[in-house]
């Protein structure tokens, strides 16, 4: 079953805008909020799904499949074909905004949703602006072709965890040979712990779109999934609770370390307890704009309600290897003079000295402190290489370019 | 200067030269063309890490048995306050691992 959120005065299709958070009407120019609009039309906000018994609604959520459905538009009676996981799209005819209901009492409604808050002129004008600000970014990019722009709410489980840590790290202390422990206990309360619960959506790339503002978290309501595309989420609550406790331990992990002095940091033990308290079921908007560089599909993503651009494009090779000339026409002679003086006076420090035992020493130290020096910038260039390498693979990987394009145009 | 402080202090100068405008042609490329590269960390899901204790500096591994009281209480008040019981169980949802 399909449903069109009509309005009040003249039975029209709604849509919601971002723009003031009310459900415009094209036809008689009216806008309601989604309250105002139930309460008027004698709606009830809250749908079936509320009301399932828990056992049946546990079952709900560990389900993991659902077959392609075709449903019929509640406003002009024609088929409308929607994929495993879609909630909401429009009607390739009558180009009317859809809900399918149905959907959303059968297989557990979302408790909480963030609506749009960022409108479609606005997410392609941030990225447009991202981009033309990037020195790097070919001019085609720069003047990018919109294919599609489209504003979808993508499923996520808010996970609330707790997780304590017991740990002994071992590093090396400046100007010391040893090995030294530092000792760690403590703890982090996780409250709603984002984990994207779609299987085709790149976890790694959707982590980019945080933070969310969780504190402008709303009660679920259909209404505001009309004029958007929506989706059902496909990784069940018990996998999403196994990874937020990996993705809990990384975090902690993370902090811990850069509370420990010292280099070469490795943790040598560790005691870890997760135990998650509740994992609810929301929506987040994110716009998805695709544009195609030399026959590749590029999908940059906008945060639906903070603004924030995601993406990396391809960047221009003549004015890289340009730059990387310049550097190091500046920085091999300069380094160079430096170097052949710092030699000289090594040697002439080391050979004032008697003690063959404190010239071995000398010279151990000084190699060892090329290799460091050697390794903190070609091993840091090389980390930030592939990372740039990663980025784009994700902004023109194949399946986030599906998870926008396979929907129907309106 | 003799010549082979020149040689060595170029073979220096060359690698290092190198190293470092490949890292810093790296970070520009990063700056100009990758946008939004950051992800949520702890204080971004609640009130963020707390550490019950930070010994640094030792020589072998020294447990704190103290601590951990400290930390039982903690966890068991912190359990409280989100779910109203002490082990998180009541709301059925908590598997301690």
């Amino acid at each position: 079953m399909t449903k069109h959120y009509t309005c009040p005065g003249c039975g029209a299709t709604v849509e919601y805008d971002p723009a003031d958070e009310k459900l415009h009407c094209p036809f008689c120019k009216k806008s309601y909020s989604p309250e105002e609009r139930a309460r008027l039309i004698g709606e009830a906000t809250q749908d079936n799904a509320s009301t399932l018994p828990s056992e049946v609604k546990d079952r709900l959520r560990e389900s993991n499949t659902i077959p392609m459905h075709v449903l019929q538009c509640s406003a002009c009676g024609a088929e409308l074909a929607m994929n495993h996981v879609e909630t909401s799209s429009f009607c390739p005819y009558c180009g009317n905004a859809t809900v399918a209901t149905d959907r959303l009492v059968d297989y557990l409604k979302p408790e909480y949703i963030i609506p749009f808050k960022i409108t479609k002129e606005e997410a392609e004008k941030r990225i447009r602006e991202s981009m033309s600000k990037g020195f790097f970014v070919p001019k085609k990019i720069k003047n990018f072709e919109t294919e599609r722009l489209r504003g979808i709410y993508i499923p996520y489980w808010l996970v609330d965890l707790y997780h304590s840590d017991e740990q002994f790290w071992s590093y090396k202390p400046r100007g010391d040979d040893g090995r030294r422990y530092s000792y760690r206990m403590g703890d982090c309360y996780f409250k709603h712990l984002t984990m994207e619960a779609s299987e085709t959506f790149n976890d790694d790339y959707s982590k980019k779109l945080e933070p969310y503002d969780l504190k402008e978290l709303k009660p679920f309501d259909a209404a505001y999934l009309s004029g958007f595309y929506s989706d059902r989420f496909d990784v069940n609550r018990k996998r999403a609770e196994e990874q937020a406790k990996e993705r809990a331990t990384d975090l902690y992990n993370a902090e811990v370390y850069e509370t420990i002095p010292g280099k070469r940091i490795e943790k040598e033990w560790e005691n870890t307890r997760n135990i998650p308290i509740r994992a609810e079921y929301a929506l987040l908007p994110v716009w998805f704009l695709t544009f195609r560089y030399k026959d590749k599909p590029f999908t940059t993503m906008v945060n639906g309600q903070t603004g924030k651009v995601v993406g990396a494009v391809p960047y221009i090779k003549a004015r890289t290897t340009a730059l990387f000339a310049l550097f190091a026409a500046l920085f091999i002679p300069m380094f160079s003079v430096l170097f052949a003086f710092l030699h000289r006076i090594l040697v002439l420090l080391l050979t004032e000295s008697d003690d063959l035992e404190a010239i071995g020493d000398g010279l151990l130290f000084y190699v060892a402190f090329l290799v460091m020096l050697f390794g903190w910038t070609w091993t840091k260039a090389a980390k930030d290489l592939r990372k740039m390498r990663e980025s784009i693979a994700l902004t023109c990987a194949y399946s986030t370019h599906r998870l926008v394009k396979e929907r129907q145009d309106h | 200067m003799s010549m082979a402080y020149w040689i060595s202090g170029i073979v220096v100068g060359v690698i290092f030269g190198l190293g470092l405008a490949l890292r810093l042609t790296a970070y520009c490329v990063m700056k100009s063309n990758d946008y939004g590269d950051t992800s949520g960390s702890c204080s971004d899901f609640g009130e963020g890490i707390f550490l019950v204790v930070e010994d640094d500096n030792m020589k072998t591994r020294e447990f704190n048995q103290n601590a951990k009281e400290i930390l039982n209480k903690r966890r068991e008040d912190l359990l409280e306050r989100e779910t109203g019981s002490k082990t998180g169980n009541k709301t059925g949802g908590a598997t301690v691992m």
